[in-house]
């Protein structure tokens, strides 16, 4: 593309206690999705950012996140204009965009078991 | 930063890898008593290939007859599938493993079945004889495994990727891991364990694969003593979308093309095909398709993004149209996995598809015998990313049957190893060191980012490796990674919030990546022949005389070993003299 159009996207960064809206302009690729958005921003903007994905083909749901208020799969949700984009779920926030994703119980991290 | 151990867990078998054969090995090793701890760079069930696979699952068409009540044919047999799995692998499967495989293969689809997994489906795929693919969606698969672990008890630790392997002269002691969560570095004390980390496909820079399969098992077993093998035969899948960005690497157009009759074309409008295989055409098996459309974007008739085109305008729009009702399940309607084709396409089959061969499956791997043991006392491995079962090539469908297989072998054989064996504690120096290597990553910041690395080895394998091989290329490729490796020790990482910090994460796989790029471009400057999956244009003959032997790969005091292996041929025995590459080797025996 010769001038992609720049968008402006705000992606709420921090954790549970204390967070904020940071804002990035971000060249908008035609049939980029949300997910496109974010790597682009980690790998040209702001590395520090936190998100995860796995399967990018929008079957695994590791990707989920609130974009402008709804609750989407990233990878398969298309990136046509400004957006905000925060976490799906506040309770079991880590980072950024990163909350744990309880599909089923797992083992807690203090279990030795000899 | 002072890094250190901050948490301690102790099992018997520690397996490596949650989904089709880590879930798999782990169910039988607890199964057999074993106290089982199962560890995943994800999250259990939403990581992996496994849950990607659209769901074919091969067993001999008659067993599918006689358990499911299938349309199968009572003319197959588990030696004919096994004869139909030798001949696609072009050979140098391990004879012995296969015939394993494909007697073992109907008992652990009925299981999965008891277990609660419908078959959707049945189907022939090429390269089989008889039909053989039943149909489990593979999401429904991990998903049912994953809720049977955790069912069974066992203790699954997500979020967790292990960086090294701890082992003395007597076999394994464990692993050195860390919890993306919070960015502690675990130790992980084990009398056994197995390695089911899958591929390594996200080494290349087009591919169907998840994040996850950057080659971290094969590389940790490497720097452990193991041997690798056929590594030279990474798998690509042809017609896999290059365009639109988001749909980079889905494979829907492929699939497309082995249920109607497409199109596949250079920038001339021409059907490159026909000078490769002019009687199937797009039909031909997958490593032709891929081969060709490869030389096609070489030799510049690449489409505008860079690849090849699909095209079914040549089709009545209400056959196209009708298409979207009988496609199989998951791929009705224009679903391409989550995708809604219809976003993106204003008509579909007006505009051919941008298309290239994506990296989608790895036939090579470590090396094990038949009890899934890699000749590390304690160290068993299983499923994707192990060598011998696919030999140069896989049959489609053949991949969910060998998670099944071969997980439940090595759950089995190294819970009975753990059952002899005490636990012992790793030397402190041992584990001292591997901390130091991670905390080098964590501090330095001299040289190019854990970005730039990565960009650099898909860059070397996109353009220096690739589906085409030849020695200029190849032998240029190993100077990059030559230098890449002195880069790699002072990779510069930006942020430092232990949370979740992709940086280390994707610093930590590059050195994995590194480590088994290098081992695809060894073997493939070594193998002077076209075989199965590799192709040298310098050498586009498959040559039986010389190359009918498998390549294997071990580091020792950081240099590079490679022998010759004589292919186990206790069954069918090898072809001889030179052919075409794509021509099938006659076997006169068997
Ligand atoms: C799009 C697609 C479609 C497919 N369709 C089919 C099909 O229809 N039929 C078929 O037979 N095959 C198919 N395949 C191939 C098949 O899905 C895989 O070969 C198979 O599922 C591999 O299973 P696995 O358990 O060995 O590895 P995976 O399912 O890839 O699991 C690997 C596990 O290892 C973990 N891991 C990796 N590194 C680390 C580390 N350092 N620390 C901790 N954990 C780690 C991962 O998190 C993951 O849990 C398909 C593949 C793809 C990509
Ligand atoms: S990354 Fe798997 S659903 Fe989006």
């Amino acid at each position: 593309m010769d001038n992609p159009k720049l968008i402006s996207v705000q992606v709420r960064r921090g954790d549970k206690n204390e967070s904020e809206l940071v804002a990035y302009e971000v060249p908008l690729e035609d049939g980029q999705s949300v997910l496109g958005v974010l790597q682009y921003i980690y790998d040209h903007l702001d590395p520090s950012i936190g998100f995860t994905c796995s399967c990018r083909i929008g079957l695994c749901s590791s990707c989920l996140m609130r974009v402008n208020g709804k609750v989407v799969q990233s990878c398969t949700t298309l990136a046509d204009g400004d957006m905000v984009i925060e976490p799906y779920k506040e309770d079991t926030l880590v980072r950024d965009l990163v909350t744990e994703l309880p599909l089923i119980s797992r083992a807690s991290l203090s279990k030795p078991n000899i | 930063m002072n890094l250190h151990i901050e948490e301690e867990l102790c099992c018997d078998v520690l397996v490596i890898g949650t989904e089709g054969t880590g879930a798999r090995a782990a169910l039988e090793a607890a199964e057999h008593g074993a106290d089982v701890l199962a560890v995943t760079k994800g999250f259990m069930a939403r990581s992996g290939a496994t849950l990607t696979a659209d769901g074919e699952i091969d067993v001999d068409s008659r067993s599918a007859r006689n358990l499911f009540g299938v349309d199968g044919s009572p003319d197959d047999s588990p030696e004919q599938f096994a004869r139909d799995m030798i001949l696609e692998g072009d050979y140098l499967g391990d004879q012995r493993l296969v015939a394993i495989h494909t007697e073992e293969a109907p008992a652990r689809v009925k299981e999965l079945v008891d277990w609660g997994a419908q078959l959707e489906g049945f189907i022939q795929a090429p390269g089989h004889t008889y039909p053989r693919g039943l149909w489990i969606p593979g999401l429904k698969l991990a998903r049912l495994l994953a809720r049977r672990m955790v069912k069974r008890g066992i203790s699954i630790l997500e979020n967790t990727m292990v960086l090294e392997l701890l082992h003395d002269d007597d076999g394994v002691l464990g692993a050195v891991a860390l919890h993306l969560p919070t960015g502690r570095l675990l130790l992980l004390r084990s009398r056994a364990i197995v390695m089911a980390t899958g591929g390594a496909m996200r080494v290349f820079p087009l591919t169907t694969a998840p994040e996850e399969l950057t080659g971290d098992g094969m590389a940790m077993a490497l720097r452990c003593g193991a041997a690798l093998q056929d590594m030279e035969f990474p798998m690509f899948l042809p017609y896999c979308f290059l365009t639109p960005p988001s749909l980079r690497g889905v494979i829907f157009p492929y699939d497309v093309s082995t249920l109607m009759e497409v199109h596949a074309l250079n920038r001339n409008g021409e059907r490159y095909m026909a000078r490769w295989d002019p009687e199937r055409m797009e039909r031909t098996t997958r490593d032709i398709n891929s081969v060709a459309a490869a030389m096609e974007i070489r030799a510049g008739r690449c489409s505008k993004a860079g690849g090849t085109y699909l095209s079914f305008k040549h089709l009545p729009r209400n056959l196209v149209d009708f298409s979207a009702e009988w496609f199989p399940g998951n791929l009705r309607n224009w679903r391409a996995s989550g995708f809604n084709l219809r976003n993106f396409f204003l008509y579909i089959g007006e505009e051919a598809w941008e298309v290239a061969p994506a990296s989608h499956f790895w036939n090579g791997g470590i090396r094990i015998d038949e009890h899934c043991a890699t000749g590390v006392p304690g160290l068993f491995a299983a499923g994707e990313g192990t060598a011998g079962i696919h030999g140069a090539n896989r049959l489609a469908g053949n991949a969910l049957t060998m998670t099944q297989v071969w997980g439940k072998r090595a759950g089995l054989f190294a819970s009975r190893f753990a059952k002899n064996k005490k636990l012992r504690k790793p030397p402190n120096v041992e584990v001292e060191h591997v901390v130091q290597t991670i905390a080098r990553l964590k501090t330095e910041s001299s040289g190019p980012t854990v970005i730039e690395v990565r960009r650099e080895i898909r860059r070397i394998a996109g353009d220096l490796v690739g589906i085409i091989r030849e020695e200029k290329k190849l032998q240029q490729a190993l100077k990059a990674i030559a230098d890449l490796r002195r880069d790699l020790a002072r990779q510069h990482v930006v942020n430092q919030d232990p949370r979740f910090n992709r940086e280390w994460v994707e610093g930590l796989q590059n050195e994995n990546s590194l480590d088994v790029l290098e081992a695809i471009v060894r073997p493939s400057i070594a193998r002077q022949e076209s075989r199965g999956a590799m192709y040298r244009v310098d050498y586009p003959a498959t040559d039986d005389d010389r190359w009918l032997c498998n390549l294997i790969l071990r580091r020792k005091d950081d240099q590079w070993e490679m022998q010759e292996a004589p292919v186990n041929s206790i069954y069918l025995s090898l072809p001889t003299g030179t052919r075409r590459y794509g021509r099938k080797g006659e076997s006169n025996r068997g």
